[in-house]
This record gives C-alpha cells, sequence and structure tokens, in this order.
C-alpha cells in the first residue's frame, strides 16, 4: 500500500515537473512579445546620444571598450557590451536592457535616440501643436508676428522665426531646432504633431528610392534610374494610376511590395538614382514596364516588345 | 531468543532481497508508468498549445482576409458610383445647348472619373483590358476637364466634340457592364479575397476593352493625357543615321577634357529616342551614355558618384558650376542657352538651361546638366526635353509691354518681367511675361503677353530631400 502511494506519487512527481516544463515552455513561446516592447527603451546597435556616451566612459574605464566614448552604439561598442555582459553573467545580446543598465550603473531614459529620429524634434513649416502654439505667442509678444496664435506653423510663422533668428545671431533657416528653441525659451518635447499633408517632395523621393532599392539594388547605377523613370512614366501615363504611391502599390505592379522588400532602408545610390529620375532623367524614354528575362515568368510580359536592356531588366 | 534472533538474522537477506527486488520491479514499473504518463499528459499540453496558436494564426489570417475584403469592396463600390452616372450625364452633354450646363456637368464628369481611376488603381494593373479602361477614365476626365475650362473661357462644343461626348457615353456603359458582372458574383455571397474569389474575375470583366474591334475615338486634346502626347518624335535629332562605331567618336569628341576610358557600345535603346548605348569610364568613374542614332546628338549621359554624400557646398549653384554646365552644353551642341533654374543637394547641383530665342526663354526646351560641386565637373546630362520640343519657332510678337503685365499682378514684382514661352497642360506653348515675385515665400506668375491673362502661377518650395524646386 504504502509501495502503491510512492508510485503514485512518484507518477504525481513526473506529472508536476512536465507540467511545470510545459508551463515554462509557455511562457517561454510568450515571452518574446513582452520583451520586444521592453527593447524600445534599451539600448543597440544604431542607438545614439548622452545615454551612449556615458555608457561608452564607463566601458572604457573598465577596460572593455578602447579608443574614446562618441555616443553612437556601433559594432565595436556592442563588442565591448557583449563582454561585460559576459562577464557579469548576464545574457550576453550586445543590447543594453534594464538589467544590463542596472549592472552597469546607468539609466535607460527616453533620452536615448534610435539613428535617426533626432531630427524629428525641430518645429518647421508644416508643424503644428501646443509647442507651436507657445512659440507663436512668444513671437508676437516680442513683435516679430502679428495676428493670432493657432498653432499651426504657416508661412508667417517661418518669416517671424526667420527674423527672430536674424535678431539673435542664430542660422536664418526658419526652422526650430534646438539652439532656436533654448533662445525662445520653449521645449522641444514630444508636444508637436507630425508636420504633414500636401504633396512633399521627399516623401515621393523616399518611396520611390524604396521601389529603386527593393527592385534594382544589385543591378547598374543607370538600370536603376531607369526603374525609378518606369514608376514616373506610369505616374504620366493615362493607363495607370496618377501618384507615384498609386503606381508604387497598384496590386501586383512590383514585386518588392509582394515580399516586403520594399520596406528595405534604401542606400545612397537608391536615393541619388531617385533624385536624377524626378529631375527628369530616362535612360529608356518612355517604358512603362520592365522584367528580368532571366526569372519572369507572365506570359503576357514576355510578349511585350524589349526596348532597352539595362543590366539584368529588359524594359519595354 | 537467540535462535529466533538468529532466523531472524538468517532470514532478513532473504527477506531484504526479496523486498528489494520487489521493489526495483515497483520503482521500474512506476518509472515506466509515471513516463508514459507524463509523455501523455505533456502531449495533451503541448497539443492543446499548438491548437491554441494555430487557432490564434487562423483567426489572425481570417481578419486580415476581411480587412483587405473590406478595402476591396471599398474601392469596388466607389468605382461603381463614379462609373454609374458617367453615361448619362455624357449624353447630357451632348444635347444640352446652354454653355453654363455643359460646362457644370462636364465637371461633374471629372469628379465621376477621377473617382472610378483611383478606385480602379487598387486592382490587377497586369492585364492589357485593365489598362485600356484605366486609359479610358483617365482620358475621360482629363478631357471632360479640358472641354470645361474651354466652355468657361467663351468658346462652345464643336459638333464633333459632341459627337465624341455620345461616343464616350457608350464606353461607359461598356464599363458600367463589366462593373456589373462582378457585382453578379458579389450577389452569390463571394467575397473578394481568397481561392475562386471576385477578384479572379474581376479582371476578365474587362477584357473588352483590350479587343481589338474595340474602337476608341482618337483623344487629341489640350491635356496632360492627350494622346498626342503619347507618340512623341525627338524632332530636335532627326539628322543623317550614324553607326554604333561613329557614335564612338562622338563621345571622344564630346568629353575633351575629361579622361575616357573602356568605351563600349553595350546595345540599342529603341525607345522613344533611338538611341546607341555606351558604357564607358570617365575620370575613373562608371558612366552610362546615350547617342541619338540619327544626328549621333548626346541625349543623356549619368554618372554614378562615390558612394556616400558629398557634403553639401551651398544652396544655390556657384557661378564656376553654372559656367561648366553651359560650356559642356555648348560642346555638345547646345548653342545660346541660359541657366534658368538651379538647386543643390548633397554636393550635387541641378542646372537647368533653356534655349533663347530673340530674347524669349523656350521653357519647354530644357536640357538638364548635373555638376558635383566638389571640383564643379559635369556629371550627367539630359536633353529629352530639348529632343522632343526644340525646332524653330514662328514666336509672336508680344501684344502689351512688361509694364502693362506687371501691372496685373496682386504683388510687387522683384524683377523686370522677362519673355518667356511656356508649356500649358503639355500640349500649347504660351507667350508670357515671367516675373518673380515675394510675399511668405517666392513665386513665379506668368502673365499672357498677348492677353494679360494670368497664365500659371509656381511657388519655391525649399525641400529637405529635393533641394530648392518650384510646384
Amino acid at each position: 500500500m504504502q509501495i502503491r502511494k510512492s508510485s503514485i506519487s512518484v507518477a504525481s512527481k513526473c506529472l508536476l515537473v512536465f507540467m511545470a516544463l510545459m508551463i515554462v515552455v509557455g511562457l517561454l513561446v510568450f515571452y518574446p512579445t513582452d520583451t520586444e516592447t521592453a527593447e524600445a527603451a534599451a539600448l543597440k546597435q544604431g542607438s545614439s546620444g548622452s545615454v551612449v556616451k556615458t555608457m561608452q566612459t564607463k566601458l572604457i574605464n573598465w577596460g572593455y571598450l578602447s579608443g574614446r566614448a562618441d555616443g553612437v552604439f556601433g559594432a565595436k561598442t556592442k563588442s565591448a557590451v557583449i563582454a561585460f555582459q559576459r562577464a557579469n553573467g548576464l545574457t550576453a545580446d550586445g543590447v543594453v536592457g534594464t538589467r544590463t543598465a542596472q549592472a552597469m550603473g546607468i539609466t535607460l531614459s527616453t533620452s536615448s535616440s534610435s539613428a535617426g529620429s533626432s531630427t524629428g524634434t525641430a518645429l518647421k513649416q508644416g508643424s503644428s501643436g501646443t509647442a507651436v502654439k507657445t512659440m507663436q505667442t512668444k513671437l508676437i509678444s516680442w513683435g516679430y508676428l502679428s495676428g493670432k496664435a493657432d498653432g499651426v506653423f504657416g508661412a508667417k510663422t517661418k518669416s517671424a522665426v526667420i527674423a527672430f533668428q536674424r535678431a539673435n545671431g542664430l542660422p536664418a533657416d526658419g526652422v526650430v531646432g534646438s539652439k532656436t528653441a533654448q533662445a525662445m525659451g520653449i521645449t522641444l518635447s514630444g508636444s508637436q504633431s507630425t508636420s504633414g499633408g500636401g504633396p512633399t517632395s521627399s516623401t515621393d523621393l523616399n518611396l520611390l528610392a524604396r521601389v529603386v532599392y527593393g527592385e534594382a539594388r544589385g543591378e547598374p547605377y543607370t538600370g536603376q534610374v531607369a526603374v525609378a523613370a518606369v514608376v514616373l512614366n506610369r505616374v504620366r501615363s493615362s493607363s495607370f494610376p496618377n501618384s507615384i504611391a498609386g503606381v508604387v502599390y497598384q496590386s501586383g505592379a512590383f514585386d518588392c511590395v509582394a515580399d516586403g522588400q520594399i520596406n528595405l532602408t534604401p542606400n545612397d545610390s537608391a536615393f541619388k538614382a531617385a533624385r536624377d529620375a524626378l529631375n527628369g532623367w530616362d535612360p529608356s524614354y518612355g517604358c512603362l514596364f520592365y522584367y528580368n528575362p532571366r526569372t519572369a515568368t507572365s506570359k503576357w510580359m514576355l510578349s511585350r516588345t524589349i526596348k532597352l536592356n539595362i543590366g539584368n531588366h529588359a524594359f519595354c | 531468543m537467540s535462535t529466533k534472533q538468529v532466523r531472524v538474522f538468517c532470514e532478513e537477506p532473504q527477506d531484504n532481497k526479496k523486498n528489494k527486488k520487489g521493489k526495483n520491479g515497483k520503482v521500474v514499473k512506476t518509472a515506466v508508468l509515471g513516463t508514459a504518463f507524463g509523455l501523455c499528459a505533456s502531449a495533451i499540453v503541448g497539443l492543446s498549445v499548438a491548437l491554441y496558436f494555430a487557432d490564434r494564426t487562423v483567426q489572425t489570417h481570417e481578419t486580415y482576409q476581411r480587412q483587405m475584403d473590406a478595402v476591396y469592396s471599398r474601392a469596388y463600390y466607389d468605382l461603381l458610383d463614379g462609373a454609374s452616372g458617367l453615361g448619362v450625364t455624357l449624353r447630357k452633354i451632348g444635347v444640352s445647348n446652354s454653355p453654363r450646363m455643359q460646362q457644370s456637368l462636364l465637371y461633374e464628369v471629372w469628379a465621376s472619373a477621377s473617382l472610378a481611376e483611383n478606385s480602379l488603381a487598387m486592382f490587377e494593373s497586369q492585364d492589357d483590358g485593365i489598362l485600356q479602361a484605366q486609359k479610358f477614365v483617365n482620358q475621360l476626365g482629363d478631357y471632360s476637364q479640358s472641354l470645361a475650362r474651354r466652355v468657361g473661357n467663351g468658346t462652345p462644343l464643336t459638333p464633333e466634340e459632341r459627337e465624341k461626348l455620345i461616343k464616350m457615353g457608350d464606353m461607359a456603359d461598356v464599363y458600367m457592364n463589366a462593373l456589373e458582372q462582378v457585382q453578379d458574383s458579389l450577389g452569390e455571397g463571394k467575397m473578394f479575397v481568397g481561392d475562386g474569389g471576385a477578384l479572379e474575375g474581376f479582371t476578365s470583366a474587362f477584357s473588352q476593352f483590350s479587343d481589338p474591334s474595340f474602337e476608341y475615338p482618337e483623344m487629341i486634346y489640350d491635356g496632360p493625357f492627350s494622346d498626342a502626347l503619347e507618340s512623341r518624335e525627338p524632332i530636335a535629332f532627326m539628322g543623317e543615321e550614324i553607326t554604333a562605331q561613329t557614335g564612338v567618336d562622338f563621345i571622344s569628341d564630346y568629353f575633351k577634357g575629361y579622361e575616357i576610358q573602356n568605351v563600349e557600345y553595350i546595345g540599342d535603346g529603341n525607345g522613344d529616342i533611338p538611341t546607341f548605348n555606351y558604357s564607358l569610364l570617365v575620370d575613373g568613374a562608371d558612366a552610362f551614355i546615350q547617342i541619338s542614332r540619327h544626328g549621333g546628338k548626346l541625349v543623356a549621359f549619368n554618372m554614378s558618384t562615390s558612394d556616400g554624400a558629398e557634403q553639401a557646398v551651398k544652396q544655390e549653384a556657384g557661378p564656376t558650376c553654372q559656367q561648366n554646365a553651359l560650356a559642356f552644353a555648348d560642346r555638345l551642341g547646345f548653342k545660346d542657352m541660359q541657366v534658368v533654374w538651379s538647386s543643390s543637394m548633397n554636393g550635387e547641383c541641378y542646372i537647368n538651361l533653356a534655349p533663347v530665342q530673340n530674347g524669349v526663354i523656350l521653357y519647354s526646351d530644357l536640357v538638364k546638366v548635373k555638376v558635383r560641386e566638389r571640383d564643379s565637373r559635369v556629371i550627367g546630362l539630359d536633353a529629352t526635353h530639348y529632343a522632343f520640343n526644340h525646332r524653330d519657332r514662328q514666336i509672336p510678337a508680344p501684344v502689351i509691354t512688361a509694364a502693362q503685365a506687371g501691372e496685373r499682378l496682386s504683388l510687387p514684382s522683384e524683377s523686370d518681367g522677362r519673355l518667356a514661352l511656356i508649356p500649358l497642360h503639355g500640349m500649347r506653348e504660351v507667350l508670357t511675361y515671367e516675373f518673380e515675385c515675394h510675399s511668405d515665400g517666392t513665386y513665379f506668375i506668368y502673365i499672357d503677353a498677348l492677353s494679360g491673362d494670368e497664365v500659371n502661377i509656381l511657388y519655391v518650395i525649399d525641400d529637405n530631400g529635393m533641394g530648392m524646386r518650384t510646384m
């Protein structure tokens, strides 16, 4: 009886162990979704700012990193972080999350910025929100702006900002960056909404560069210009949508949209090619289609007359 | 006692052995049972976890499918809305005798056609029927807008135009029929997306548009989608035909002062401008050149400069860049050119040159030159506009003076008006006075030099990605 009892208890122990194991497995499956959100605040390769600099200084002092602290989290900093994590029994992933930060004695605040986002804080024509309103009220009371503060950064506000910048020895570009904001005594925290609206061509340029990168990044430079030109030729053609976004996102039009490569960050060459095409370069002289003869399968596409070959693409 | 003890002592090992054996057997049995039980339990738990995630994936998939279906349905019903009134409105215009009524109906067609155009763009593009259907709505909207503008200016519709509108009304009915076919399958409860969805039949519903027997009226009018613009000829480059070999000689001639190597003929260009294409090294960098097969003119040349953005130097192209651009164009045979616009970006500047004929700037005939600011070297040129538009023109004498034109402006002008021939709506060219004005930014205002009407306004924007440009 005692023995049977123990066999049940062994069985139930086994079961418990397995259940616990499953729970652990379950947790592991769920866990990544939690870490993903936590990662947003972490420092990793590509981050920059004063926190990164502080961290680098510490890593240099402790001998994990050589050189000087430049505030940019690069590959070298990453290796140093991994070495630090290994030496301190932390997960060696090269990402400074809350634990690693704690071990290093640094605080992870929102002050760390990921690459590229630092320019977004400035107020400029097209911005709106309470920060703009505060700024306008100040500019009105100082006599740079007339009318009333409406919270919208328009052409008149821009002229007023330029006048203010001139009077205060700042670069008169009409953009309220950190220096101008400091001189005005306003803070540029997240109170400003994104600037938007209107047919700004930098968004067109960006979209076009993404198509070039997604579709033709291995192609010769002229081939890249030609791909961008095909998009613009379609915008001009009556048989296609009348905007760049309309053409690019038309169903089945570009492979890079279907396979998601359009979301890759374009390189310099793609941007240059897109800019050339927007400025009028079109090596295809009016072509509306292109394909790679080696990989194309669409009969409809293959039936078209080729007008030009550049690199791996046939333009028609 | 002692015997008992002995017995006990003697028996004990036997008992122990027996017990041990029994115990061992039971432990093994328990372990096997436990493991089997545990495995079953873990299989059940594992399966439920897997099922849970599978279910979640299916649910997510279905949610996306429904969302996509909603997007397509919305586009489809918008398309139906846009197309439904077209036929009737077009016929009404055909019979209307009042210019005001005609104009308002024409604008109605324009708005409906724009809606239809935008919605049709949501669907698959790689099909001749859809391409033709798209062309039809685009041209219809564009044509109506151009007619409405003209009727507004006091020129009534001609009988041919009325007839064309009625013919387009018939085509709008065919269009509507195609859409109704799709409606039938939707009526059967089909979704757009997924296997056997209405999307599969959507493209084929428009196949009539690509049928060779389906006759389109030729659409030549004053607008950007006019058929006239689709059959362009490089009228400026119509000289004698050259060979690919002589093209090489032209290149060495054009690039005097540059170090050129490895000139290689890489194929023909059979686009709107027939060209011979060459790859080569110019000052050690890869370049691509297109020479027109007729006359051996340089139509386009472009270089990929070093990767990584060049250091920006200045906002407006410096005088040396402009001089080099002009000198380069002059050597290629583009004579009497003037710099009309320049903008700089990432250490490269784009300089637009336009020919000047009897003091009139010909904006249609632009030659665009790209110059690297670091050393003011020309690194690209495009003469497509020049090729399609440049010719000896009979430019009429202005009727009003620059001073009279200046009086038409609402803003004080920063410049004396200069004469410029500008392209309007893609087809027409108008002789104008160009004025530069400032008020919360820079405007270029164009006053018709014959009628004194304001015909175009451009506003200069400073764009992060593109540098200075007008819109």
